[in-house]
């Protein structure tokens, strides 16, 4: 928000430098966010429009963070002097109070240069005295005022010849053309201020053409009120329309503010436009009242670990316009400024206090107490150790967006406001954007291994499953490195400590299996458009973070040595090695302590058939194995293979 | 370069049979001396192509740094064998079996070394969902409805499947503190905590900014801790995780979720400009009171900070859309 120097000074002529404002606001208040000759960019934090979107506001800010209290003008809203006008809230809820006034003007073409000045110094363009007026007093006080031209407001009912203002939401067709030119129909939740005739302006919002105010103008009611603020910011979202006053009424404005803003443009408009005030009506059915706050020095102290007396904390309250009472040796009783409708209770307070005694002066202190740590979730620790393993095994971790633009899945979860096309749904895998990964990345590595831990999404039934998985991409150029990438997933599975995953082959794909359960598949693919192929696997960590990293006993490390026996033999080619490995799992017992596959090969020398060697692994706990004895083992195994898979031994 | 191979070759096979300090004297003579073999190579570049000059005067400067290296390796081993005890000299290898430690993402690192300065201070690690109903993430903060304060934060909405009531429709976390939330639903205090996790910003990308980041929020509360300790904290952490001496600026600011709300600067040395990298502030009253902890008796600090905002001071990264370009040039630097 824009603030103008020249007006603060004339408020608060020790106001010192805009370098010394800009420091002063900086550590005591807001942040100052540029500064163009007279014109000070302030960041008004969202909860003090109330009192501080103002000179005057910002003005006792300053005062008080320097010491000195700013004595604000004294409200005088000035006598009745018979004209007629009639105000009626009918929606309370929507408006707390109005204050109309009528009065006749002598000159409303241009304003003295001063007003000229900071309105511009506030990014606000001068239009005629009256109007100039209104906004000269709003950048004052903080409260939005508009006038209406009096002749051009409807007469009141059929017995009255006064004039009345009606304060409503809009009837159902109801249109409005609005100051700028824009014709629309109003909806039946739009608050207006309204004559019999029908609106004259939105409230708080937008003033209407049709009792607009031009430099003939020589009567005019002057409006100052209070709505309710979320009435004006619904209705402006709706209808698009965002305004000085919208933004300022959207944030919560007091009640009491409508006075002084209408006592300072009264004042104002009297000198400059020799203005005459007629009737004053204020309607305000519900007075906002201060209260009272305790405030208790040694919960000050525990709150903050400012030493502070309660004489320092009285005067520092006093400079922003509160009043405080001893009560006790420890405890004020704090009557806040009617403005501040920030203030509530006694943190508020504390903040007021802390704020101006600066919190870049408290002295760090280090906890008193210790606090003990809490368990923790596996898979937050999971999820680490994991990425370590990996990158152990040559990968580079990527980080992907969570958005992705199409989806597959049937349950994808789709974004109401997507920020782009290409991100219209939350990702339901990992795995589009690594092959993107691979395929970029090809432009420079012949060579790709990459993973990323992260988050997908789906609907289950009304809310979002999130699951944390873990994606892999391996490519090379000219290469298939399908078994690389199988080499890394038992690699992977082995240092986790999980030995029951098992590898299912369906479909093109090998599912893994966790318990029965699948958690994941590997597959080899043609990467899009470049001729290469990329192996990919995906991976749910959820389901494995409970019985990763188990507690691992101890074995007896056997003395005696192992025999080690190859096999190879011939078998149909329609015969999946899944199968056979299935059945050799079983023969893993006693004193086979491994089978494992050394060499594979299929040929067109080897017609329909296809070649694999096995490595047989023997041991005993007991003693060395003789050779007799490790034939046998092998004899059982081959004869097994022949009865299951008409194996020929080679 | 053929003839580069050639005398490579050579030197291999000397310095294989070398056993004195002599005759290796005599290789570094033979090779490297004013009419060495290669340093009459080097000398013959300029008559080279440019193309030729460049490619030959790398590959022989290589070799001419590595010789030196091995043979000064060599005269040590041999002067200790000289002196008793002796190794066979070993080859001139250039690095053949190149073995590959993958990186990390630079987001995983830093966030470790938070997570590492943090543990030690003994605050635990909590997560939480990345989408997150609008109860979560804005009603139990604090932000209200209908309010200009929540605009603070740009929100992604998911598309309900179906009507959602008040405060359950469902976004994408804009923060991380619903984390505070779900953590003091479940637990008494006293406890402190950090949630780091991923967030969602509906907002135009560019240099700084992205629709999706990273945060660590932080969360202490027992019946004593104080602003003070706070900025105790606040200033432990950073002075760690820089690993200098940093200037620190705590200026007023407000979050409807904290009371007093605190904005923290920092100044590297050396530095002219200051850096906003932290809000912070005392738990506030309604925060703690929604969540059924009895706000008389405890009392508490939270904040937040970007993780990729510290990732880019520390290590100098220009542009937050690097982190999720997926572009091995950049992670393979870490």
């Amino acid at each position: 928000m824009k603030f103008s120097y020249k007006l603060l000074k004339k408020i608060y002529p020790g106001v010192g430098s805009k370098k010394e404002i800009t420091t002063d606001l900086t550590m005591g208040l807001f942040e100052v966010d540029d500064v163009l000759s007279d014109s000070l960019d302030i960041k008004v934090l969202p909860n003090r429009f109330s009192d501080a979107a103002s000179h005057y506001g910002i003005a006792r800010e300053l005062g008080a963070l320097k010491g000195k209290k700013i004595v604000f003008p004294k409200e005088d809203l000035g006598q009745d002097l018979g004209d007629k006008l009639k105000v009626e809230i009918k929606d309370k809820k929507g408006c707390f109070r109005y204050i109309g006034v009528v009065m006749e003007v002598e000159n409303s073409e241009s304003s003295p240069a001063y007003i000229k000045e900071v309105l511009e110094d506030c990014g606000l363009r001068p239009i005629n005295l009256v109007v100039d007026v209104m906004n000269y007093a709003m950048l004052l006080t903080g409260q939005p005022m508009h006038a209406f031209d009096y002749e051009k407001v409807a007469k009141g009912g059929r017995k009255l010849a006064e004039k009345e203002i009606i304060v409503r939401r809009a009837k159902k067709g109801e249109k409005i053309e609005t100051l700028d030119g824009k014709k629309m129909e109003l909806g039946e939740d739009v608050l207006v201020i309204a004559d019999v005739d029908g609106p004259l302006a939105i409230a708080g919002i937008k003033g209407g053409k049709r009792a607009e105010v031009n430099e003939k103008t020589k009567k005019i009611i002057i409006e100052a009120a209070s709505f309710n603020q979320e009435v004006i910011y619904k209705v402006a979202k709706k209808i698009g329309i965002t305004t000085d006053a919208s933004i300022r009424f959207s944030h919560n404005l007091s009640s009491e503010l409508a006075s002084f803003g209408m006592s300072e443009a009264i004042k104002i408009l009297k000198k400059e436009a020799k203005g005459k005030e007629g009737v004053i009506l204020d309607v305000y059915p519900k007075k906002e009242k201060k209260k009272e706050i305790i405030f208790d020095l040694e919960k000050f102290k525990n709150f903050t670990g400012i030493d502070i007396s309660l004489a320092e904390i009285s005067k520092k309250l006093e400079l922003l316009g509160f009043s405080a009472r001893k009560k006790s040796a420890h405890i004020l009783g704090v009557t806040t400024l009617v403005f501040r409708n920030d203030v509530e209770n006694f943190i508020d307070l504390a903040e007021e206090v802390v704020r101006l005694y600066g919190i870049y002066k408290i002295e760090k202190q280090p906890l008193e107490k210790m606090i003990l740590s809490e368990k923790e979730e596996k898979i937050i620790s999971f999820k680490e150790e994991a990425k370590d393993i990996l990158s152990g095994l040559g990968l580079d971790e990527v980080y992907n967006y969570s958005f992705y633009g199409k989806n597959v899945g049937e349950n994808f979860v789709e974004l109401a406001n997507p920020a782009a096309e290409d991100k219209r749904f939350l990702r339901e895998s990992l795995l589009a954007l690594l092959r993107k990964n691979v395929l970029d990345n090809f432009r420079f590595f012949s060579e790709v291994k990459i993973f990323e831990v992260g988050k997908v999404f789906s609907w289950d039934k009304n809310e979002i499953l999130e699951k944390t998985n873990l994606g892999i991409a391996v490519a090379a150029k000219k290469a298939s490195v399908f078994f690389k990438m199988k080499g890394i997933l038992e690699e992977f599975f082995r240092k986790i400590g999980v030995a029951e995953v098992e590898f299912k082959e369906e479909k093109e794909e090998l599912l893994v299996l966790y318990e029965g359960n699948k958690i994941g598949r590997v597959f080899e693919e043609n990467l899009n458009g470049s001729g290469e192929k990329v192996s990919l696997a995906e991976i749910c960590l959820d389901n494995l973070s409970g019985s990763a990293f188990s507690l691992k006993k101890f074995e007896e490390i056997v003395k005696y040595p192992s025999v080690v026996r190859d096999v190879s033999f011939l078998v149909d080619d329609s015969i999946r090695a899944e199968k056979i490995f299935g059945v050799l799992k079983k023969e893993e017992k006693g004193e086979v302590k491994s089978i494992s596959l050394i060499d594979f090969y299929e040929g067109k020398n080897l017609g329909n058939k296809k070649s694999m060697t096995l490595r047989i692994n023997m041991q005993s706990g007991k003693r060395s194995l003789t050779d007799e004895e490790a034939g046998e083992m092998v004899k059982k195994i081959v004869e097994v293979l022949k009865s299951n898979f008409r194996a020929e031994i080679r | 370069m053929e003839e580069l191979e050639k005398i490579e070759q050579e030197i291999k096979e000397a310095l294989e049979t070398a056993k004195s300090k002599e005759a290796l004297e005599k290789i570094r003579i033979a090779y490297l001396g004013r009419s060495g073999k290669l340093t009459a190579i080097l000398r013959s570049l300029k008559d080279f192509s440019v193309e030729e000059r460049r490619k030959t005067g790398a590959a022989a400067n290589k070799l001419r740094t590595e010789i030196e290296k091995v043979l000064d390796e060599k005269e040590k081993k041999v002067i200790g064998k000289e002196g008793g005890r002796g190794e066979d000299i070993t080859l001139l290898v250039l690095p053949k079996d190149k073995v590959y430690f993958g990186s990390l993402h630079p987001l995983t690192i830093v966030g470790r070394d938070i997570k590492k300065i943090f543990t030690s201070m003994n605050f635990s690690v909590a997560e939480g969902p990345e989408a997150e109903t609008e109860y979560y993430n804005f009603d139990a903060l604090n932000i209200p409805a209908n309010h200009p304060a929540r605009e603070m934060w740009d929100t992604f909405w998911v598309k309900s499947q179906t009507d959602a009531k008040d405060g359950k429709n469902l976004l994408m976390r804009t923060h991380t503190s619903p984390v505070q939330i779900r953590f003091m639903e479940k637990h008494k205090p006293p406890f402190a905590i950090i949630a780091p996790g991923r967030v969602f910003r509906y907002e135009a990308t560019d240099s700084s900014h992205e629709i999706n980041f990273h945060q660590v929020e932080g969360l202490a509360v027992d019946k004593k801790i104080s602003l003070a300790n706070l900025k105790f904290v606040v200033e432990e952490f950073f002075s760690r995780f820089f690993e200098e001496k940093l200037s620190f600026r705590f200026r007023p600011s407000y979050f409807p979720f904290v009371e007093p709300g605190v904005e923290v600067d920092i100044k590297l040395p050396g530095e002219e400009k200051w850096l906003e990298v932290m809000g912070a502030g005392m738990v506030h009253k309604r925060v703690l009171e929604g969540v059924r902890i009895d706000s008389e008796k405890w009392q508490g600090f939270a904040f937040g900070m970007g993780v990729e905002r510290l990732a880019m001071i520390k290590y100098g990264i220009p542009d937050i859309r690097l982190f999720y370009s997926g572009d091995l040039r950049f992670i393979k630097q870490f």
